[in-house]
C-alpha cells in the first residue's frame, strides 16, 4: 500500500464528484428546455488491486452519463402530441367554416328569406313599382351573401392548399436535419463500449416528434442510435444519414389541388387515398375532402336549385307588360365539362359536357367517372357507385346521354381504358348567381301574374319528310320551357328542352310531354326535326293578378326543393349543422387530446423531467462528496509531509 | 411520486387556459344573450332553429299580407257604404218624381241632382287602392273598370274590368279575395239592355246602376209628365236590385274582415310560440350563464393564486 494510491483514490472521487456536479448543473440549466431528458452520472468502483492475500480498492470512475428515459412512455407522448396537432388544425379550420356558415352576418339564410318575403309582398301588390324594386334589391343582397360565403370558403381552401405546401417543406427540412443528427449520433457511438451522446439523442427524438406532428410516421431505431423514419404508410423519409424529400404536387386527377407525392429515381408515386393521415397534413386533407368539398357542393346545390326553381316559375308567368316571363336569374343549368385527368390517354377523343337535368334531385356531391374499356363507372364522393340511365337518341345527335341524380352528361368521341374524369357539378356555383340583366334594369319584367292560356307553335328545322299537324297545350302547369326541340331518330320521337333529353315519346301519337300535345302527320324519317315554341296568349287585363308571384313565394315551402327532401331553408340548415357537427367534434377531440397530452407529458416528465429541488439536493450532496475527496487528498498530503519530516 | 418542475408549469398553464376559455365562453353568452352562437354549439338545435326561423319569416309575410287585405277590404266596405247612401238618395228622388205634381224647375233640379249622383257613383266605382289598384276591377289593375260610350245621343255604361278577384295569401291555406268584380256588383249580367248595342269590347251592354240613374235623369227631364209613372216604377225596381247587390258585397267584405281578424290573432299566437321556441333554442340562460361565469371566475382566481404559491416553493430559496 502506498500513499500515492490514497491520493489517486481521492482524486478519482474528486473527478467523479466534479462530473456529478457538472451533470447536475447541466440538468438545472436545461430544466426549461422542451424535449430535454434529465441525465445522471453512473459511477462504478474501480477494479481492486491484488495485495497478495487481499485486494485494495482503487477509487471510483464515471461509467457513463445516462439519459433517464423510457422508450414506451416517450412513444405514447409522441403519438398523443401528433394527434393533438391533428385536432388543433382540424378545430381551427372547421371552426372557421362553422362561423362563416352559421353567423347571422354571413349566413345565406336571411338573404333567401328576404327574397321570398318580397315575392310574397309582390303577390299582394303586383302593380306596385316599389314592390318590384324590392324583389330586385333583395335578390341582389341574397346574391351578395351567397358570393361572400363562397369567397370565405375559397379563402379557407387557399389556406389549406398553402398549409399543405408549407407542411411538406417543413417535413423535408426536419428530415434533412434528422439525417444530420443521425450522422452525429453514429459518430458519438463509435468505439468500444461507447454509448451515443445523451444530448444528441434528445435532439433526434425532438425532430422525430416534430415530423410526426405533421404526418403519419413510423420510427425504427438502429443499434447505433440512428432513427429511420417512414411517412405516409411506406415512404422512407430518413434512413441513417440519408434523407429523401417528399413533394406537394398538383393532383394529376385534378390539377387545381395539391397532393403528396414521392419521387424515387424517375418514378413519381402518389400514395392512395387514406395513406396520408394524421398530424397537420392529415387534418388539412381531411378538412378539404370532408368539409370544404362538401360545403362547396352543398352551397352550390342550394344556389342551383333555388335559381332553377325560381327561373322555371318566373318563365311560367306573365310580366307587367303582359309578355311571357323569362329567367329571373342567369341560368345555372350548364355545369361545364368535368376535369380530365392528366393521366388520360392523349389519343382519347372523348368529350363530356354536363348540365342540370332536374335541379331538385342534385346531391351536391362530386363524382368520379372511370372508363374501364367498355363502360363508364361512376362513383360519388361518398364512395357509392351510381348507375346512370343511358340514352342514345341518334337521329343526327352524336351524343350518348348519361343521366343520374339530377345531372345529365353528354358524351361524344371515344375514350380509352383508364380514362378518368372528375365532376364537381355544383361546386362554386354559389359565387356564380347573378340576376338576369333584363330584370335588373326593368323590374316590370318580373312575372308576377299567371298566364291564363298559352299556345304552342311548330317550325320545321331543315326539310323534314313528316309534318306536325296539330299542337296544343294540354296542361299549362306542366310546361317548363319556352322552346322544345322535337326530333325523330328512326324509331322514336324525342323531345329536348334546355339541352335535356326527355324520355322518348313512343307510339304513333299524339305525343304528350310536359303538358304539351303534338300530332305528327306524314311518314317520319330519321333526322326529322321541329322547333316547338310555347307562347303566352290570353293574359290581357290580368297584370293585377299576383298568382305567379305567389307561386314564386310558395317555392320557399316546397319540401322537395333541395335534393327532393328539403326546403331551401332546411337545405341550408342541413349544411350549417353538418359543418357545425364537424367543428363540434373537432373541438371536443382537441380538448380531450390536450388533456391526454398533459397527462402523458406528466408521466414522461415524472421519469425524464428535471426537478429543481432534487437537483438542489444533489448539488449539496455532490459538493460534500467533492469536499470529502479533497480532504482525502489533503490527508494524504499531510501524511507525506510527516514522512518527509522523519529525516 | 416524482414530479418534474416543468409539470408544475404545464399543469398550471393547462388549467388556467381551460378555465379562462370557460370564463370567456360564459362572458360571451352573457354579452351576446345567445348560447347558440354558431352551429357547432349545438348542431341539432341549429337545424331546428333554421326551421323555426323560416316559419317566423313566413308568419311575418302572412301578417303583412293580411294587413294589406284588411286595408283594402276596409276601404271597399267604406266605399260601398257611401255608394249605398247615394243610391238611397236616388231612390228618394225617384219617389219624388213619381208624385207627379211637380213643377218643371223642380223636375229639372231632380234631374240635376240625379246626374250628380250618377257621376259620384261612377267615380266611386272606379276607386283606387293606395297601391294604385282598382277596387272593383277584379285582377285588372290600373284602368277604370266602369266606362261609358255614346251611341246616337245616348250614353251607355259597360264593365271593362276582370271577373276574377285579386287574391292575397293571408295564411298557408287561405287565399282571400281583396277586390270585387264590378260586373257582379253594379251590373246585372242577366239583363242586356234593349237595342243592337255592343260595347267597344264587342260584348252586349248589360243593365247597371248607372243605366238606372241615367234613366232617372232622362225621366226627370221629360217636360210632359204623362208616362213617368212606369219609368219611375222601373227605376225603383232596378234600384232595389242593385242596392241588394251592393249590400251583399258589403256584407261579404265585412265577413272577410272578421275572418282576417281571427286569422291575424292566430298568426299572433303562432308568432308568439315560434318566438318562444326560438328563444328556447338560442337565448342564453342568463341565470345559468351568470352562475357559470362566477364559478369559473373563482376557479380561475384559485388556479392563479395557487400557482404563484407553488412556484415559490423552491429549495434554492434556502441555499
Amino acid at each position: 500500500m502506498s500513499l500515492g494510491r490514497v491520493m489517486e483514490t481521492g482524486l478519482s472521487g474528486l473527478y467523479a464528484a466534479a462530473a456529478q456536479l457538472s451533470t447536475a448543473s447541466q440538468n438545472i440549466s436545461n430544466a426549461g428546455v422542451d424535449g430535454y431528458n434529465r441525465q445522471s452520472v453512473v459511477l462504478a468502483a474501480n477494479e481492486p488491486q491484488s495485495q497478495g492475500r487481499f485486494f485494495l480498492g482503487t477509487g471510483v470512475s464515471v461509467e457513463t452519463v445516462r439519459r433517464v428515459y423510457d422508450a414506451f412512455t416517450d412513444q405514447q407522448l409522441r403519438d398523443a402530441k401528433a394527434d393533438a396537432t391533428y385536432f388543433e388544425t382540424l378545430k381551427s379550420l372547421t371552426g372557421q367554416v362553422d362561423a362563416a356558415l352559421s353567423s347571422d352576418d354571413s349566413s345565406a339564410l336571411p338573404g333567401i328569406q328576404g327574397l321570398f318575403s318580397k315575392f310574397s309582398a309582390l303577390a299582394a301588390s303586383p302593380t306596385s313599382a316599389a314592390a318590384r324594386q324590392l324583389v330586385v334589391s333583395n335578390a341582389n343582397s341574397m346574391i351578395d351573401r351567397f358570393a361572400s360565403l363562397q369567397e370565405r370558403l375559397d379563402s379557407i381552401r387557399r389556406g389549406v392548399e398553402d398549409g399543405i405546401g408549407a407542411a411538406v417543406s417543413e417535413i423535408n427540412s426536419l428530415g434533412s436535419q434528422l439525417a444530420n443528427v443521425n450522422a452525429l449520433v453514429r459518430q458519438s457511438a463509435v468505439g468500444p463500449g461507447r454509448t451515443p451522446a445523451a444530448d444528441l439523442l434528445d435532439q433526434r427524438d425532438a425532430l422525430v416528434s416534430k415530423i410526426s406532428g405533421l404526418i403519419n410516421t413510423t420510427v425504427a431505431y438502429a443499434s447505433d442510435g440512428s432513427a429511420t423514419v417512414t411517412v405516409a404508410n411506406g415512404f422512407t423519409l430518413v434512413d441513417g444519414n440519408a434523407s429523401s424529400p417528399i413533394a406537394a404536387v398538383a393532383d394529376p386527377d385534378d390539377p387545381t389541388r395539391k397532393v403528396i407525392a414521392f419521387t424515387v429515381g424517375n418514378t413519381t408515386t402518389y400514395p392512395p387515398d387514406g395513406d396520408v393521415s394524421g398530424g397537420r397534413i392529415g387534418a388539412l386533407l381531411q378538412v378539404r375532402s370532408e368539409l370544404l368539398d362538401y360545403a362547396d357542393g352543398q352551397l352550390g346545390r342550394l344556389a342551383v336549385s333555388l335559381t332553377t326553381a325560381v327561373n322555371a316559375q318566373n318563365r311560367r308567368g306573365a310580366d307587367q307588360n303582359l309578355a311571357g316571363g323569362q329567367n329571373l336569374f342567369v341560368d345555372q343549368t350548364d355545369l361545364g365539362s368535368p376535369i380530365g385527368s392528366l393521366r388520360n390517354n392523349p389519343n382519347s377523343t372523348i368529350d363530356i359536357s354536363a348540365r342540370v337535368a332536374d335541379a331538385s334531385q342534385l346531391t351536391g356531391l362530386d363524382y368520379r367517372l372511370d372508363f374501364d374499356g367498355s363502360a363508364w363507372r361512376i362513383t360519388d364522393s361518398d364512395g357509392r357507385s351510381v348507375t346512370p340511365t343511358i340514352t342514345t337518341p341518334g337521329g343526327g345527335d352524336p351524343a350518348t346521354y348519361y343521366s343520374f341524380e339530377g345531372v345529365q352528361l353528354a358524351l361524344t368521341g371515344t375514350a380509352s381504358a383508364g380514362d378518368r374524369f372528375t365532376l364537381r357539378p355544383t361546386a362554386g356555383k354559389a359565387s356564380d348567381i347573378a340576376l338576369n340583366p333584363a330584370i335588373q334594369s326593368d323590374p316590370k319584367k318580373i312575372a308576377a301574374s299567371a298566364v291564363v292560356t298559352a299556345s304552342v307553335t311548330s317550325a320545321p328545322v331543315g326539310s323534314p319528310s313528316s309534318s306536325i299537324s296539330a299542337t296544343s297545350v294540354s296542361d299549362l302547369s306542366k310546361v317548363k320551357g319556352a322552346t322544345y326541340d322535337f326530333f325523330f331518330n328512326g324509331t322514336d320521337w324525342f323531345a329536348r328542352r334546355d339541352g335535356k333529353v326527355l324520355v322518348p315519346v313512343t307510339g304513333s301519337g299524339p305525343f304528350t310531354f310536359e303538358g304539351l300535345s303534338v300530332t305528327v302527320g306524314g311518314t317520319p324519317a330519321s333526322g326529322d326535326r321541329f322547333t316547338l315554341s310555347v307562347g303566352v296568349t290570353g293574359t290581357s287585363n290580368t297584370s293585377g293578378n299576383g298568382s305567379n308571384a305567389l307561386a314564386l313565394a310558395n317555392l320557399q315551402s316546397d319540401t322537395k326543393a333541395v335534393g327532393g327532401t328539403a326546403t331551401f331553408a332546411e337545405g341550408y340548415g342541413q349544411l350549417a349543422s353538418a359543418a357545425g357537427t364537424q367543428a363540434a367534434s373537432a373541438s371536443t377531440g382537441s380538448t380531450a387530446q390536450n388533456a391526454l397530452v398533459l397527462q402523458l407529458k406528466s408521466q414522461q416528465q415524472a421519469i425524464s423531467g428535471v426537478n429543481l429541488d432534487e437537483e438542489a439536493a444533489s448539488l449539496l450532496r455532490f459538493q460534500q462528496a467533492y469536499q470529502a475527496s479533497s480532504k482525502v487528498i489533503a490527508t494524504a498530503g499531510r501524511l507525506f509531509d510527516s514522512i518527509l519530516q522523519i529525516n | 411520486m416524482r414530479v418534474a418542475t416543468s409539470t408544475i408549469y404545464d399543469t398550471a398553464n393547462y388549467n388556467i387556459q381551460l378555465t379562462y376559455s370557460r370564463v370567456v365562453r360564459a362572458q360571451s353568452e352573457l354579452a351576446s344573450g345567445s348560447r347558440l352562437q354558431t352551429a357547432a354549439d349545438n348542431p341539432g338545435d341549429f337545424a331546428q332553429l333554421t326551421r323555426v326561423g323560416q316559419l317566423l319569416s313566413e308568419n311575418t309575410q302572412y301578417r303583412d299580407a293580411s294587413e294589406v287585405a284588411r286595408n283594402r277590404l276596409e276601404l271597399e266596405e267604406g266605399t260601398l257604404a257611401s255608394m249605398g247612401n247615394l243610391t238611397q238618395r236616388a231612390r228618394e228622388l225617384a219617389v219624388q218624381l213619381g208624385n207627379g205634381a211637380l213643377s218643371t224647375s223642380a223636375r229639372l233640379s231632380i234631374a240635376t241632382e240625379a246626374d250628380g249622383l250618377l257621376k259620384s257613383l261612377v267615380s266611386l266605382a272606379n276607386s283606387q287602392n293606395p297601391d294604385g289598384g282598382r277596387m272593383f276591377a277584379g285582377i285588372s289593375p290600373t284602368d277604370a273598370p266602369v266606362k261609358s260610350f255614346d251611341v246616337s245621343g245616348s250614353t251607355y255604361w259597360y264593365y271593362d274590368g276582370n271577373d276574377s278577384p285579386r287574391a292575397v295569401q293571408v295564411s298557408s291555406t287561405r287565399e282571400m279575395p281583396t277586390s270585387s268584380a264590378g260586373s257582379a256588383v253594379f251590373f246585372d249580367t242577366a239583363t242586356p239592355l234593349p237595342g243592337p248595342v255592343t260595347d267597344p269590347n264587342g260584348n252586349p251592354v248589360n243593365d247597371s246602376v248607372f243605366a238606372t240613374l241615367q234613366d232617372l235623369v232622362t225621366a226627370a227631364k221629360v217636360p210632359a209628365p204623362t208616362s213617368v209613372g212606369t219609368q219611375v216604377e222601373s227605376v225603383l225596381g232596378r234600384l232595389t236590385k242593385f242596392q241588394e247587390q251592393m249590400v251583399t258585397e258589403r256584407a261579404r267584405a265585412g265577413a272577410y274582415l272578421n275572418e282576417i281578424e281571427s286569422i291575424q290573432s292566430t298568426l299572433e299566437v303562432s308568432k308568439l310560440s315560434f318566438t318562444v321556441l326560438k328563444g328556447e333554442l338560442k337565448d342564453a340562460d342568463l341565470a345559468d350563464a351568470i352562475s357559470r361565469f362566477t364559478q369559473q371566475q373563482t376557479a380561475l382566481e384559485a388556479a392563479q393564486k395557487s400557482f404563484v404559491r407553488v412556484q415559490g416553493l423552491s429549495l434554492f430559496n434556502y441555499l
